[in-house]
């Protein structure tokens, strides 16, 4: 564990019980500590199914790697020429080494209220799934050399730096243990960012309106990202059956029904639906969206996700 | 109060509110159980769905129904149901409580009293002062109401029990009528019965019910609740013998469904105990049927032994007919004299009795010497053969012997014959020739002996005959044979119709003397005697004058001869029955009796027989062939004297109908009044019961020794009829006496509501999604805390219930409780398995090595036989229990402490039922024979007090010797020495093979066996076997033979005398050489 994010982790802590006793603190940041500590294992382990291979732009640029020889051609400064090369043989060669600017990817993990929700059927909530993707994710890209950046749900929340190294994956992956207080999670503000990746882990429950919204504005600034809708399972399968209030989460919106058998067919149509609008407005930005079942495996979405961005930020 | 059948309501008001269900169920219908709510983070997406089931869902029909059903058992809780609820008096002046108190209340007398008895409790509450009056209470009527305090009753209720006698309203009818304007409330259980009141001649009752009467008047003063059975009780009716069976009537007041009854018969040999069932029949009363007849047929000498009839499984004294000599089925014997004529019946005076006499009693034609139990000369048993064989074992058995046509008796026939009857035979004769023959011959012995000097007495002949008879309306004659007249007062035949069909033409002729010590039963219209009869000793001698068969008169072809015959046999003495030592000497003998009706009876025979003679018989003489009841009274009525003379009671039914000895303090009862209970049936004062005819004592000059009779009182007499209570006024409320407690609802609905209402809630956790998985733990604790609720609600009920019974319950549980039997560990296992005692000396060094020996006794014999015991146990002779063991080993020291009395019972019960002793003295050789070891006077000291049998050394060919190994002699550790054992065990054995063992209990095993060389000592082993002790001379081969015995010791222990053929051996295995 990085010595920042567990700084960072006590900070919030600190921040959450001010006037906790000492023996109190320590307690709660070794629970802390051991739910950052699982869930890098696990990012971790899950990272390690996805092997990308050769991982670079897969063309000539700046970067440290060498690339090719080519011939020289008129124009090359001469500097570039290189001369052992040349030397074996009648013609110019120049070496050029292979492209490596870095990119930078957005994670928004959504840790909302609604996200802290499991069901009997799955085995974990969906923000923790979510935080698992994100952190492999993470994971992943630190290793391929990317910038990363967790963004936060947060309305007000500082827009964060991008960075790179393992310091700053370990930030980044105690940042993703810590809850939101938002009941629905809303696409977070891009901030100046122009370029780059986003990707968005979400049950996308939020209004739909202000995912449609934020999509459109990543659109507008030429962000192109995957959108990976977590759900539960009985939010697919809706088992319910006679008189029931449904009340989301944090309780603020509710609806009863006498019959909830009945409208099991309607809820899955309604469902597909908003999947549907949303699928298409991120079909127009540019985006790629797909959905995930948390009692399904994680892999073959981190798969979906690694091969996407190599394809795009190498692309 | 308001009741629905055997419910009643004290709170009927809260049943309106049923009418609200419908309300409730509407109201619940619309207020489904609460939601479930689910948090589902997909809400937004249902969001816009249209609900197409906007409608709200309706209460589940289950749910409603057990929401009703709660309210509703509220509400029936509120209202205060009661299970077969009491009467409750109704207003608050002064109460009566009004008991019939006769037989017909005691079937049901526990509800009686608890509804007196809650009817009190309540009036005592209320301070309402409260009279009881018992209707059959015997004593003078009431004169006036004494209302007092209701708690002071309550002694005297409980004392009260039912009379055997019919209730008599008339007992109160003055004092009602004597409280003058004070108005009261009346509470009158009664027992669903009219009164019992006097008849007119054509068995119509005059006038009104007494008891409707009496209702009238109690109605007229106040608020009347009559409490009466939903059934009276049923009765017996006029029990009678009728063609050889025992015939009685079942009658019930009211007619009913059909229903079958049983009638068992009880009776059996006096000797042997109270009266045992000896038969039943069924009486079937069909619908509507008010009586019906059972007919028990037993053989004539049970018959003869009963004392009763019992309906079964009554009980009041109604269901009780008693039955008295009347009833014994008697056994006459027919002797004749007459030529056989074969072929000819109707010209045998045979004939004539067996038709006549079969009816009324078991007629058997024997010899005389047979009849006599005398042996039966060679004619005789030519003439009977087997017939005298059988009876001859009866000697005696006759009731009665009539003698047709008999002459000449041999005089040691004659000797036994005169003997019988003056014990109280009934000695009936029949005229015939060979009697007139005798008559002549008589006569004419005696004018030769002494001229006009009369003839001697025949002690077998009431008369002295004159020799010659007389012969009427002969061809020669100018006379016309005779008619009957009729029969005298005084005769039994009294009552019976002197038919006018019967003529005379022969009869032999009494010769007149001065002394007339005969009486005369019937008379021809001239006046000369046809049936004479004489008391000769404590029997009777009775002559008809003409012959049994028709060809002297055709009396024997009236129907008259039969009815004759039938009250010749009641006549007969009861001389084999219950009652056998005292005979049913009817009270017939009015010559003699009448000079000894003492002054004392006059006085109160005079005014009582002025209002209640009794009927004289009517109808007897028309009934043909019965003893019916009417012979009853007749036994007492028909005589003047016997209505005199006073009766004790011998034995009397109770309310219950048991049948007890009477207390022989109990008060005489004046003849005329027996006679009319005898008829009516018992009322107050005259219990039901067996009366005797008070003796010689109570008679100045009454015969010494005669034997009284008896006459059976039964509760319902022959003249009367069990009718049905209708009379009751309109103003009175009729109640039904329930047998049942009064059971209060309402704790036990209150409980069931409170259950469902928890159910409900249940319900609605379980419909609102409340009631998870995880909480089974709460809901079985709803459950069971509604369960409890349930249980003590119920408890409750019953408590309250049960609040007046007595707590036979509880005070018996206690007692079973404690006596739960603690069974010591050790005792179980020495009772389970086989296992060899000790006896712990209390010197812990010996009872280890008893231990040890036994312990090694045990190894060898599961080694070697197969009785494989368990591991040996010690015993305390003063405290544990020695019968579960079959063997104990008793090492003597000297420091033994004298056995307490309870140890020495325990030691001989010891032996006395199968276990062995075996006592070891350890003195070496020295046991008794050669001078006393030390512990061998110890063992003296100590056996003195024990019940030993003698004992003696065993022989060699003892049986202990025998029983697993041949021995030769017993060694211990020490030299072998004498075995002593009880003598007589010594098995000497006789050629028959059984061991003698005079009267021994143990089947001759010797309870016990004394040696001195420390057997155990040689048996003692350690843990693994070795030998605890130095063996002495001899070494193991001794040792085995210490074991060897032991083995004999164990095995004679548990197969007793079994092996004493091996002492046979030699002989045996001889026998299978040759």
């Amino acid at each position: 564990m990085s010595a920042g994010g567990a700084r960072q982790n006590e900070r919030s802590l600190r921040g959450d019980a001010p006037r906790s006793s000492a023996p109190r603190l320590r307690s709660v940041a070794e629970s802390a500590a051991a739910t950052h500590d699982s869930l890098m294992a696990r990012a971790t382990r899950l990272a390690a199914t996805v092997y990308l291979g050769a991982h670079g732009r897969r063309r000539p640029g700046v970067g440290e790697t060498f690339w090719q020889y080519r011939r020289a051609s008129p124009g090359d400064p001469l500097g570039s020429v290189d001369w052992r090369r040349s030397a074996r043989s009648d013609a110019l060669f120049v070496r050029e080494t292979e492209w490596e600017a870095a990119q930078t990817v957005r994670l928004w993990c959504d840790r909302s209220g609604s996200m802290q929700f499991r069901s009997d059927a799955a085995p974990l909530e969906k923000a923790d799934r979510g935080a698992e993707l994100a952190a492999a994710l993470a994971i992943l890209l630190t290793r391929g050399g990317e910038r990363t950046a967790l963004m936060s749900g947060e309305p007000r929340a500082a827009t964060p730096r991008p960075g790179i190294g393992e310091a700053h994956l370990g930030r980044l992956i105690a940042t993703l243990t810590v809850d939101e207080a938002a009941e629905f999670g809303a696409p977070p503000d891009l901030g100046p960012a122009r370029g780059g990746r986003v990707v968005w882990l979400s049950d996308f429950f939020g209004e739909e309106a202000a995912i449609l919204a934020g999509l459109e504005a990543a659109a507008s600034r030429g962000l192109s990202g995957f959108a990976v809708q977590i759900n539960d399972p009985i939010e697919e399968t809706f088992p319910f059956d006679g008189r029931i209030v449904f009340e989301s989460v944090g309780r603020s919106l509710s609806y009863e029904t006498e019959r909830a058998g009945a409208l099991k067919r309607d809820y899955i149509e309604a469902l597909a639906a908003r999947r549907a609008r949303i699928a298409e407005a991120a079909r127009r930005a540019g985006w790629r969206f797909m959905t995930h079942r948390t009692d399904e495996s994680a892999s073959p979405v981190l798969l979906w996700l690694a091969r996407g961005l190599s394809e795009t930020l190498s692309g | 109060m308001f009741s629905l059948g055997a419910l009643g309501f004290l709170q009927p008001l809260f049943l309106i509110g049923l009418a609200a269900l419908p309300l409730l169920w509407l109201l619940l219908r619309a207020t489904p159980p609460r939601p479930k709510r689910v948090a589902f983070p997909g809400v937004r997406v249902l969001l816009g769905l249209d609900d197409r089931e906007r409608t709200p869902q309706r209460t589940p029909l289950w749910l409603l129904l057990l929401r009703m059903a709660a309210a509703a058992l509220l509400l029936f809780a509120f209202a205060e149901p009661l299970l077969n609820p009491k009467a409750r008096t109704v207003s608050a002046g002064p109460l009566l409580i009004v008991m019939d108190g006769g037989w017909a209340s005691a079937p049901d007398w526990s509800a009686r009293r608890g509804a007196a008895e809650d009817a009190l409790t309540q009036a005592a509450e209320q301070g309402r002062p409260t009279a009881l009056v018992s209707l059959a209470a015997a004593g003078a009527p009431l004169e006036r109401l004494s209302f007092g305090d209701a708690d002071a009753l309550k002694d005297r209720l409980s004392a009260l029990e039912p009379s055997p006698w019919r209730p008599d309203p008339t007992r109160l009818m003055k004092a009602v009528a004597a409280s003058g304007d004070a108005g009261f409330e009346t509470l009158w259980l009664h027992d669903g019965l009219e009164a019992l009141r006097p008849r007119t001649a054509g068995g119509e009752s005059p006038g009104l019910d007494p008891k409707a009467q009496l209702a009238e008047a109690l109605a007229a003063k106040g608020p009347l609740t009559l409490l009466g059975p939903a059934i009276p009780a049923k009765a017996l009716h006029k029990p009678s013998i009728r063609g050889g069976a025992l015939t009685v009537e079942v009658v019930r007041a009211l007619g009913g469904a059909e229903e079958t009854l049983r009638v068992g018969a009880f009776g059996g040999d006096p000797n042997a105990g109270p009266a045992r069932r000896v038969g039943s029949a069924e009486a079937a009363l069909a619908a509507d049927a008010l009586s019906a007849e059972a007919e028990i047929e037993l053989p004539v000498q049970l018959r003869n032994t009963l004392e009763r009839l019992q309906i079964d499984g009554a009980r009041h004294a109604g269901a009780v007919s008693l039955l008295d000599d009347r009833f014994r089925r008697r056994r006459i014997a027919l002797v004749s004299g007459e030529q056989e004529r074969a072929g000819l019946p109707l010209l045998s005076g045979m004939h004539f009795l067996r038709a006549a006499l079969s009816p009324h009693a078991a007629a058997r034609e024997t010899s005389l010497r047979a009849a006599m139990g005398l042996p039966e000369d060679a004619v005789g048993a030519a003439a009977f053969g087997a017939e005298s064989e059988a009876a001859a074992p009866l000697a005696g058995w006759a009731d009665a012997i009539v003698l047709a046509d008999v002459g000449r008796i041999d005089p040691e026939t004659e000797e036994a014959l005169v003997e019988w009857v003056r014990k109280g035979g009934l000695l009936v004769r029949f005229a015939g020739p060979k009697l007139a023959a005798l008559a002549i011959e008589r006569e004419r012995d005696s004018r030769r002996r002494r001229a006009g000097a009369h003839a001697e007495l025949d002690p077998l002949l009431p008369v002295r005959l004159r020799g010659g008879g007389r012969a009427l309306g002969g061809a020669l004659s100018w006379t016309k044979p005779q008619a009957l007249a009729a029969f005298p007062p005084d005769s039994p035949f009294a009552g019976l119709v002197a038919s006018e069909e019967v003529s005379v033409a022969r009869q032999v002729l009494a010769q007149p003397s001065a002394e007339s010590t005969e009486s005369v039963w019937a008379r021809l219209k001239d006046g000369t005697p046809l049936v004479t009869a004489r008391d000769e000793g404590e029997g009777r001698v009775v002559l008809f004058h003409v012959t049994a068969h028709s060809s002297w008169s055709t009396l024997p072809l009236a129907g008259l001869f039969a009815d004759m015959m039938g009250r010749l046999v009641a006549e007969a003495p009861a001389l084999s029955g219950a009652f056998g030592d005292v005979s049913a000497r009817e009270p017939g003998d009015a010559s003699k009796s009448k000079e000894g009706a003492g002054d004392a009876d006059a006085a109160n025979s005079g005014s009582a027989a002025a209002e209640a003679a009794p009927r004289p018989l009517d109808g007897a003489g028309g009934s043909s062939s019965s003893i019916d009841n009417a012979a009853a009274p007749a036994a007492v009525g028909s005589a003047p004297e016997a209505l005199a003379s006073l009766w004790r009671p011998i034995a009397r039914l109770d309310g219950y109908g048991g049948l007890s000895a009477a207390d022989s303090a109990a008060a005489p009862v004046p003849g005329e009044r027996l006679a009319a209970a005898a008829r009516l049936g018992a009322s107050a004062g005259i219990a039901p019961g067996i009366y005797e005819r008070a003796g010689g004592e109570a008679r100045a000059g009454g015969r010494a020794g005669e034997r009284a009779a008896r006459i059976a009182v039964n509760a319902l007499g022959p003249e009367t009829a069990l009718a049905p209570f209708v009379g009751a006024p309109a103003a009175a409320r009729m109640t039904t006496l329930s047998e049942t407690e009064e059971i209060a609802l309402k704790p036990a609905l209150l409980a069931f509501a409170v259950t469902l209402l928890a159910l409900d809630a249940l319900a609605a956790l379980f419909i609102a999604g409340r009631l998870r998985a995880p909480r089974p733990a709460a809901a079985s604790l709803l459950l069971a805390l509604a369960l409890s609720l349930v249980a003590g609600g119920e408890r409750a009920a019953f408590a309250q219930g049960r609040a007046e019974a007595p707590p036979d319950a509880s005070s018996n549980a206690a007692p079973n409780a404690s006596s739960d039997l603690i069974i010591d560990p050790a005792e179980r296992r020495a009772a389970l398995e086989t296992v060899i005692g000790y006896v712990k000396t209390g010197d812990a060094r010996v009872d280890e090595v008893s231990m040890a020996g036994l312990t090694g006794l045990q190894r060898v014999l599961t080694r070697r036989t197969a009785l494989e015991p368990g591991a040996p146990g010690g015993v305390d002779l003063e405290k544990d229990e020695l019968g579960v063991y079959a063997i104990l080993y008793w090492p003597i020291t000297s420091r033994q402490r004298d056995l307490t009395d309870g140890a020495v019972r325990r030691l001989n019960a010891f032996m006395r039922t199968g276990g062995l002793l075996v006592v070891d003295t350890q003195d070496a050789n020295r046991t008794f024979s050669d001078g006393d070891g030390p512990n061998a006077a110890h063992l003296r000291r100590l056996l003195t007090k024990l019940d030993l049998p003698p004992i003696e050394p065993a022989s060699r060919d003892h049986v202990i010797n025998r029983t697993f190994y041949l021995l030769d002699g017993a060694p211990g550790r020490w030299r072998s020495a004498d075995v002593w054992v009880a003598s007589g065990s010594s098995a000497r054995i006789s050629e028959s093979g059984s061991a003698e063992s005079d009267g021994d209990v143990n089947d001759g095993v010797s309870p016990i066996v004394i040696g001195s060389v420390d057997w155990i000592g040689a048996w003692a082993e350690d843990d693994r076997g070795r030998p605890l002790f130095p063996q002495g001379r001899g070494g193991d081969r001794r040792r085995e033979q210490a074991l060897r015995f032991g083995i004999n010791l164990a095995m004679y222990a548990y197969t007793g005398n079994y092996k004493s053929d091996q002492v046979h051996i030699d002989a045996l295995l001889e026998r299978l050489d040759n």
